[in-house]
């Protein structure tokens, strides 16, 4: 799936100061099967970015386009059926439920969905359960090895993993959906140095076997620079570079105004 | 005389458990703090009255017409109420103050059609069950043959149900919830239907033995608060163990001192658990993450 921001425009009213542009004509467009690196200082606009790509945000100028398709009109979850998956900064894991749990309820269907149909279709729902079930311990298996001791807390609350393994979980998990593109909000953050290449390799994966398209929003450049084949910076709410993500983090401009260097 | 307390207590407990179901479900998946369930427990109680004693409905059928009535109104306070509140992001405190004018909206309504004297449902005298030293009379039998059904009903629903699965996703995290491709309305719709269907359960049960006044919703919400917070706030089943404990406590309290403690009691226990247990019989300490 293709992804394009045409001239995306946000502003905030601000009675006392007046109105406050934070985005200013964002164009950006990211090929099937391609990983785009956003980056660029606290506060220009990346994850309000990713608020109005997964439609939190709906009073904004401009388009977003999938396959050409203007999604405006599809809500939040519309969105996610349509094959828009996300990664948050914060939360990444339901702590109510089961780590198993939180794996199943990636995989979104209608199966089971009618009220009664647990009722009539019982047997067909069991099997369906128990296919994303041997999916979900596949993944795990094939990202973590055999010996991972998630297989043995399949069944315990996620609030039991640290702020680390439930973000691994849940990269984990969006190989559980049907997702198409994916929202990566600084998936490395809080991350041990020794997972956060499982991370990429997860992600790479996912490109490379599912042709996903991926975005990315990320402080840590050497993440950066091994995943991301093209790198936007994002900037007094316009993208003022795009290109290869090497020539983006070495221009000058980018160097002195983001990296400090 | 022990065992009689104890089953009384058990089973007004579990009417309690009901009621505390019927909250617990809209307050846990949208953190509306919705007492306008009062207001739907005495709307219920009326409409159980008009089918049985006015128009002469038998009482299983009568019951039915409540329950599927007041599944209807709650959910129109959803639909006509909450859910616009929540669309403009209103706070919780909004919403509190919108619970707070549904019930008397609903309490006046009922008022302005019944008038405020008390009504019983069927004026007569109700037959008892005697099990060696145990007295049961026949509406105890209902309340705790059809309140365990029901309660037993709930935690297989929550917890072997796609539904029941997403409910506890939703109370979990609604912008999570939605991102996964789940229609946050459609669950809402499934929630405030079931959470009517509870409290009028609840209703037709109690005011079947007790009768009714326009007035007594808030006085036993109050009750299936206490229930939800000792039980453990966040999860459904453990209103259920708050709503038998409490139950079974303000019975024993009978047994020593007069029937006016029972209010004071309740909220002593309230008080002990919110210092010292928190989260509740069956809550758990999280991990801060």
């Amino acid at each position: 799936m293709k992804l394009e921001l045409q001239d995306i425009r946000l502003t905030f009213s601000n009675s006392r100061k007046g109105d406050f542009h934070l985005l200013q004509g964002v164009n950006l467009a990211v090929s099937e099967g391609e990983i785009t690196a956003i980056v660029g200082g606290n506060g220009t606009g990346k994850t309000t970015l990713f608020n109005i790509i997964s439609g939190f945000i709906t009073d904004y100028q401009g388009k977003v386009l999938i396959d050409g398709k203007d999604i405006r009109p599809l809500p939040t979850y519309k969105r996610a059926q349509a094959g828009i998956g996300r990664l948050f900064q914060g939360t990444q894991l339901m702590g109510n439920l089961t780590l198993m749990e939180n794996m199943k309820m990636a995989s979104v269907d209608t199966m089971g969905e009618h009220p009664i149909s647990p009722f009539i279709a019982w047997k067909s729902i069991r099997t369906h359960e128990y296919q994303k079930e041997q999916r979900a311990i596949d993944i795990i298996n094939k990202l973590f090895g055999s010996d991972s001791k998630y297989l043995s807390m399949l069944d315990q609350k996620a609030s039991a993993l640290s702020y680390g393994e439930q973000r691994l979980i849940g990269i984990a998990r969006l190989l559980m959906g049907e997702s198409k593109i994916l929202l990566l909000d600084e998936p490395t953050s809080g991350v041990n140095p020794v997972y956060i290449k499982t991370i990429a390799d997860i992600i790479r994966k996912l490109v490379e076997e599912q042709h996903m398209t991926v975005l990315l929003i990320e402080h840590n450049m050497n993440f950066v620079k091994s995943l991301a084949t093209n790198c936007a910076y994002l900037d007094n709410g316009k993208i003022m570079q795009y290109g290869q993500t090497e020539q983006v983090l070495n221009d000058e401009g980018v160097k002195n105004s983001y990296l400090g260097v | 005389m022990l065992l009689q307390f104890v089953i009384n207590g058990l089973i007004t407990g579990l009417l309690y458990s009901l009621l505390a179901i019927g909250f617990a479900l809209v307050y846990n998946t949208t953190k509306i703090f919705h007492l306008a369930a009062a207001g739907l427990y005495v709307v219920a109680a009326y409409i159980f009255y008009s089918a049985v004693s006015i128009f002469h409905l038998p009482l299983f059928a009568g019951a039915l017409v409540a329950v599927a009535a007041t599944m209807g109104v709650s959910l129109l306070v959803d639909v006509l109420v909450y859910r616009p509140l929540s669309k403009r992001q209103s706070s919780v405190n909004v919403s509190l103050i919108s619970a707070v004018g549904v019930l008397t909206i609903l309490v006046n309504l009922v008022v302005l059609v019944y008038g405020n004297a008390p009504k019983v449902v069927e004026n007569s005298l109700k037959s008892t069950y005697t099990f060696g030293h145990l007295i049961l009379s026949q509406p105890q039998v209902w309340q705790a043959v059809i309140g365990l059904l029901s309660v037993a009903a709930f935690v297989a629903f929550i917890h072997y149900t796609s539904w029941g699965k997403r409910f506890r996703a939703l109370s979990d995290d609604e912008v999570l919830y939605t991102t996964l491709g789940y229609n946050v309305n459609q669950t809402r719709t499934i929630v405030f239907l079931l959470s009517g269907a509870f409290v009028a359960i609840s209703s037709c049960l109690n005011v079947y033995e007790v009768g009714m006044d326009p007035n007594m919703g808030m006085n036993i919400l109050i009750n299936a608060l206490a229930a939800m917070i000792i039980g453990g706030i966040g999860r459904f089943e453990a209103c259920i163990l708050g709503g038998l404990t409490l139950g079974l406590v303000q019975s024993l309290v009978l047994m020593q001192l007069p029937s006016s403690w029972q209010t004071g009691v309740t909220f002593l226990i309230l008080m002990l658990f919110l210092f010292f247990r928190p989260q509740g019989i069956a809550g758990y300490k999280q991990r801060t993450v």
